[in-house]
C-alpha cells in the first residue's frame, strides 16, 4: 500500500549531463530534491512512476541529489511520480500555444491540491497528451487505487519555460 | 594543474584573458593611443570591465625602433604597475619586459606575471621570478636578439623547436625556482617566424598542449594574420578570432589579445565546443 508519494516533472535539465554555469531551473532544482530527499526519508526502497522518456534518469538524478542510495522496487510504499503539466502555454512554449492549455493545467492543479485519489483519476490523460504534458495517465491510474484522505504541500508550481511543473507531496492522513 | 599567477590562482578549467596595455609611443596596433599615463590607466580600466583577469603592461613595442635603455623602461612601467596594483587589486598584473633589471623593479611594485617575450635574452629574468614568487612565461623566438625581425630563418620543424626551447626554459625555470604551478609556455606567433611557421605552430599548438605546460598565444593583429587575409593591422579581427578559435580548441589557456569581449565569446564557444566549459545557460528542448 502506498503511503505517501511526490509528484516531481521528469525534467532533462535536471540531469548532471546538461549541467550550466547558471542553472535555468535552480528553483525547480532545490524544491525537487528537498521533497524528494523528505519523501525517502527513513525508506529502503522507493517506486519510480510515469511515462516520459526520462522519468528513470531523472528519477535517479534527483533520488542521488536527495542522498538515497536504497533499492527501485516497484511495490514500495514511497513512490516518485514523474508528471507535469502542459507544454504548450504560450508563443515560446516548446509546443507552442494551445488555448487549451491553462484551463486543463488548472484542473491539473486542482486535483494535485485536493488529496482526493478520485480528482486525480479523473483527468483527462488524452487532452494531457495533446498538450505535452506527461505522467497524467499514470496519475490517473494511481489515483484510483487511493483511498482515504491524504495531506497534500505543493511547494512549487511555476512555467517559467512554458512548461508547467509541480512539486507536490500527498502523505497518507 | 591549477595556474598560480602572484598572488592570483585559476583552476585548470579556466581560461583567460591577457588585455595588452601599451606604455609605449609606437606600438603597431594603437600606435601610442595609451602612451600617457592616464590613457593606459584609462585603457586598464575598461579591460577590466570587461572581465579580463591579466593586463599585460610593455614599455618598449616589440618592433625595431629607437633604443629604450632599461632606466626608461623601468619609468615607463614601473609606477604604472604600483598604480594599477592599488586600483585593482584583483587583476593579475604581467609585464612584457626582456630585462631582469627591470623585472625586478617591477616585482618590488606588485607585478605577478613576468612576459619574458623574447625568450630568455636575459638569463637572470628567470631567477628574479624565483625569487619574488611570481609567474614566468617563456617563448620560443629561434633564437633571435630582441627587436629585431625574422629574415630567412628556417627550422627543420618548427613547432619541435618551439616545444624544445619553451620546454627547456621551463625546466631551467623550474630548476631556479620557480613554481612549477607558475610557468607558462607561449610559441611566440611571428617571433623568429615568418607567416608560414606562425601559421604551422597554430595548426599543431595541440603538441605544445600535450607537453603538459599551460600554453599562452599572443595572436592579436599580428602580421601573420594580415598576410594570410591581405588586411591591414584595423582589419585583423576577424582572422584573428579565427586563428584563436583554434587555439583554444587545441588547449591554450591564456589569451594575450588587444580586443577582450570578442577574444572572451570565442574562447568560450571553443572550450565549450571542447566540452571543456558548459553553455552559460541551456534550456531549449530540455524544459
Amino acid at each position: 500500500m502506498i503511503r505517501r508519494f511526490v509528484v516531481v516533472p521528469p525534467v532533462p535539465a535536471l540531469l548532471p549531463r546538461y549541467t550550466s554555469l547558471e542553472d535555468p531551473v535552480a528553483e525547480l532544482r532545490v524544491s525537487a530534491v528537498a521533497a524528494v530527499r523528505a519523501i525517502v526519508a527513513g525508506a529502503e526502497s522507493v517506486a519510480v512512476v510515469g511515462d516520459d522518456p526520462f522519468v528513470d534518469a531523472v528519477a535517479r538524478a534527483l533520488l542521488d541529489a536527495a542522498g538515497f542510495t536504497g533499492r527501485l522496487d516497484m511495490d514500495a510504499e514511497v513512490v516518485l511520480v514523474m508528471a507535469n503539466g502542459s507544454a504548450k502555454r504560450g508563443e515560446k512554449a516548446p509546443g507552442h500555444f494551445d488555448e487549451r492549455a491553462l484551463e486543463f493545467d488548472d484542473s491539473v492543479d486542482l486535483a494535485l491540491r485536493s488529496g482526493d485519489g478520485a480528482r486525480l483519476a479523473a483527468l483527462d490523460a488524452t487532452l494531457g497528451a495533446d498538450l505535452w504534458a506527461s505522467g497524467i495517465k499514470t496519475l490517473t491510474a494511481l489515483g484510483e487505487t487511493l483511498d482515504g484522505r491524504w495531506q497534500v504541500s505543493v511547494p512549487y508550481a511555476d512555467a517559467p519555460h512554458g512548461v508547467l511543473w509541480w512539486v507536490a507531496a500527498w502523505l497518507r492522513a | 594543474m591549477t595556474l598560480r599567477l602572484g598572488r592570483h590562482s585559476f583552476d585548470d578549467d579556466r581560461t583567460l584573458m591577457m588585455a595588452i596595455v601599451n606604455r609605449t609611443p609606437d606600438s603597431f596596433f594603437d600606435r601610442g593611443a595609451t602612451w600617457a599615463e592616464d590613457s593606459a590607466f584609462e585603457r586598464v580600466q575598461q579591460v577590466v570591465a570587461e572581465g579580463a583577469e591579466i593586463v599585460d603592461i610593455g614599455g618598449i613595442k616589440a618592433a625595431p625602433g629607437a633604443e629604450i635603455d632599461a632606466d626608461e623602461e623601468k619609468r615607463r612601467v614601473v609606477g604604472f604597475v604600483e598604480r594599477v596594483r592599488s586600483a585593482f587589486p584583483d587583476v593579475v598584473i604581467s609585464v612584457d619586459t626582456w630585462r631582469s633589471e627591470v623585472a625586478r623593479a617591477v616585482c618590488e611594485a606588485g607585478a605577478d606575471l613576468l612576459n619574458d617575450a623574447w625568450g630568455g635574452a636575459d638569463p637572470a629574468l628567470a631567477a628574479v621570478a624565483a625569487e619574488f614568487d611570481v609567474a614566468l612565461v617563456c617563448t620560443h623566438t629561434g633564437g633571435i636578439t630582441p627587436r629585431t625581425r625574422p629574415h630567412r630563418i628556417e627550422y627543420d620543424d618548427v613547432m619541435a623547436d618551439a616545444i624544445a626551447s619553451t620546454v627547456a626554459e621551463a625546466e631551467r625555470a623550474l630548476s631556479l625556482g620557480v613554481a612549477r604551478e607558475s610557468i607558462l609556455i607561449d610559441p611566440a606567433h611571428d617571433f623568429g617566424k615568418n607567416t608560414f611557421h606562425s601559421l604551422e605552430v597554430t595548426r599543431r599548438l595541440g603538441e605544445m598542449v600535450d607537453t603538459g605546460w599551460p600554453v599562452l598565444v599572443s595572436l592579436s593583429n599580428k602580421d601573420f594574420v594580415g598576410e594570410t587575409l591581405d588586411r591591414p593591422v584595423g582589419e585583423r579581427l576577424l582572422g584573428t578570432l579565427a586563428a584563436t578559435a583554434v587555439a583554444a580548441t587545441a588547449g591554450a589557456r591564456v589569451f594575450r589579445v588587444h580586443q577582450v569581449p570578442e577574444t572572451r565569446q570565442v574562447v568560450d564557444m571553443a572550450w565549450t565546443i571542447a566540452g571543456r566549459r558548459p553553455p552559460a545557460r541551456a534550456i531549449r528542448g530540455l524544459a
